[in-house]
């Protein structure tokens, strides 16, 4: 099968087509050839090509929003709780910790060992994870380091992350990271509560990560 | 005291490194904070320049050394400005033209040497700055940790890449006079400020604007960050305070991002072609068939025997003939204009035979009267599938003598009634 064969497969089964979880096959499509390509086969059965920005990730859209369409958007919206939570509660859980990258971008490497650590030496943040609800696979009496695993292995099953060393249990942040950034603006922008100024931003203490790589590690 | 100058400067350099460190720290260094021992081997090594009247400043060249090594530490290191050089080329110039003015060849050379040197280092520093700033770039700059420091940080060096643009602006307009004013009088530093420096700016120049695209792009992609950041917080807060809010209900806005149209196929399931002569796709499908279940025995249906007329059986029962003779009168009194008469219709219809003689079956008048009115009088009866009602009317007799009312009747009219 050829890389842009088994791009389109992942497309229409709805993956987002990144450079960290589909490497080649991302590069089949940022030709020019390729986006021609797979452009045209998608548009024959009702569908467009589109990519997140900055070169991000390809993920198939509507052709147009017709209604049959605009009701599965609109059911989708009407979810979006379920589709947010794990994944915002993980990475504010991150951003709280302050012990690794605050803001998850696309290649992050995400050590589970150097997560748990950073859970069980801080007592708050392993009842934040406690008081946790709505984990997908999660039992009540689970612990704060199980019920991290259960959130990682959702953030893996939806394509968040990928994992790229099995006996070290060392995960990569995909390209559809920036998906979920964008459905958390829609929500800021949509959500009358957001926009009040009384939510606690607590912004003061905000990292950002040092870049991954020797430069980063030398510092 | 050592015959070597180089080992002498660097000793006196080392003996007094905290003073040389404030002053390329600091810029100057005042003349009280300085000891005399320190000033004197300072000014022996050459490492010092008057600031005024009471400061003190390290050799440029020094300075701009020490800078090199700061460089790769700290938060803000900075690249070195070219600015003073320009004005120093400026200033060169100026007197050279002078010199020349005047016939003094001795110090016309001396000023085209100097004037030489500071082109060499006005090209070394912008190579220098422009390399530093790349490399800030590729590694994010890096040594900061908040993103409001990384916010500072962009916007001091896009100062910083600010400021050498203003520089190599102010660099092309004074090297295009010096190599003018050189060509003129035909000083090959001419030729060296058009091979070192004007033949460099448009790619220094490009490069700069590399590096400023660059800035704006972190710039922007920092401003995002902040804003995820900022969402993040935000929306974590508001689905712990809401557990019960599933979703938005609402119309899809006419602003909305692309994301939201992400759609998926079911999964594709191919079959595979039983007409496929491949012999690979033939092997799969034969193991296919062999793996099917047993053909599972039908039970087979008994055959039905056919069906053949009873002959044992003996003759119907004939109809009874007084309520076919019933029937016959119903019908009659149905389609008749006037009320029919019971027993004229017996004595005359050709239907009644069977109720006169000489049929076996004949009855005396009064009795087929009053079974007749029994069998009619209310009753509805269904005739040709409709139902019909009959009133009856008995035909009564005078009255008996010394009697004032009938009790007797003779006959009886039939119609239908309503």
């Amino acid at each position: 099968m050829s890389r842009l064969e088994f791009a389109l497969r992942q497309l229409a089964e709805g993956q987002f087509v990144d450079a960290v979880r589909f490497a080649e096959a991302h590069e089949a499509l940022s030709t020019s050839e390729g986006r021609e390509t797979a452009s045209k086969w998608l548009e024959a059965i009702g569908y467009r090509l589109c990519q997140l920005e900055d070169g991000g990730a390809f993920f198939m859209a509507y052709g147009h929003l017709d209604q049959d369409a605009r009701t599965k958007v609109k059911e989708e919206m009407r979810q979006l709780r379920g589709r947010l939570l794990p994944a915002v509660s993980f990475m504010e859980t991150l951003r709280q910790a302050q012990g690794s990258s605050a803001h998850l971008q696309p290649g992050d490497l995400l050590p589970l060992g150097q997560l748990m650590e950073a859970v069980r030496a801080d007592a708050s943040l392993e009842q934040r994870l406690q008081d946790l609800r709505d984990i997908p696979g999660a039992k009540s009496a689970d612990s704060a380091p199980d019920r991290l695993s259960h959130i990682l292995a959702w953030l893996e099953r939806e394509g968040y992350l990928v994992e790229q060393n099995a006996s070290h249990k060392v995960f990569q942040v995909t390209g559809k990271i920036t998906y979920l950034y964008q459905l958390l603006q829609f929500m800021a922008e949509n959500v009358p509560q957001l926009a009040e100024e009384g939510v606690s931003d607590q912004l003061e203490q905000l990292t950002i990560d040092t870049p991954a790589g020797p430069a980063g590690a030398a510092q | 005291m050592s015959t070597n100058p180089i080992k002498d400067a660097l000793a006196a350099l080392s003996r007094n490194a905290e003073h040389v460190e404030a002053a390329a720290l600091g810029g100057t260094l005042a003349h009280d904070a300085l000891p005399r021992q320190a000033l004197a081997a300072l000014q022996q090594a050459i490492a010092l320049r008057a600031a005024g009247d009471d400061a003190w400043r390290l050799h440029p060249r020094l300075r701009e050394y020490l800078q090199d090594i700061l460089q790769n530490f700290g938060a803000y290191p900075s690249p070195t400005g070219i600015g003073e050089k320009i004005t120093t080329l400026r200033a060169l110039r100026d007197e050279a033209l002078q010199a020349f003015a005047d016939r003094d060849h001795e110090s016309v050379a001396a000023l085209l040497q100097q004037i030489a040197v500071t082109v060499w280092d006005i090209a070394d520093q912008t190579e220098r700055n422009l390399k530093f700033l790349g490399s800030m770039m590729s590694i994010k700059y890096g040594a900061v940790q908040t993103l409001r420091a990384k916010l500072g940080q962009n916007r001091w060096y896009q100062r910083q890449a600010g400021i050498l643009g203003q520089d190599l602006a102010r660099l092309l307009k004074v090297a295009q006079d010096v190599e003018q004013d050189a060509d003129t009088r035909g000083w090959e530093v001419a030729r060296l400020v058009r091979r070192t420096v004007l033949d460099r700016l448009h790619l220094w120049q490009v490069r700069l604007s590399g590096v400023s695209d660059q800035l704006l792009h972190e710039m922007y992609r920092l401003r995002e960050v902040e804003v995820n950041l900022k969402n993040l917080a935000r929306v974590d807060t508001f689905l712990t305070q809401n557990p019960a809010w599933p979703g938005l209900d609402m119309e899809i806005p006419a602003q909305y991002p692309v994301a939201l149209e992400h759609a998926a196929l079911p999964k594709l399931r191919p079959h595979a072609d039983p007409l496929d002569d491949d012999r690979t796709v033939r092997h799969e499908l034969e193991q296919l068939a062999r793996s099917l279940p047993a053909a599972t025995q039908l039970r087979r249906r008994d055959v039905i025997a056919p069906l053949t007329p009873r002959t044992d059986v003996g003759e119907p029962p004939q109809p009874d003939p007084y309520l076919l003779a019933l029937r016959s009168f119903g019908l009659a009194a149905a389609r008749a204009q006037h009320p029919l008469s019971v027993l004229g219709w017996a004595s005359t219809a050709p239907e009644a035979s069977v109720l006169r003689p000489p049929a076996a079956t004949a009855v005396r008048p009064s009795v087929w009267l009053m079974f007749t009115i029994c069998a009619l009088d209310g009753r509805s009866h269904s005739l040709g599938g409709r139902p019909v009602r009959f009133a009856v009317d008995p035909v009564r007799n005078l009255p008996a003598p010394g009697e004032r009312l009938p009790h007797t009747f003779r006959d009886a009219l039939v119609r239908v009634a309503g």
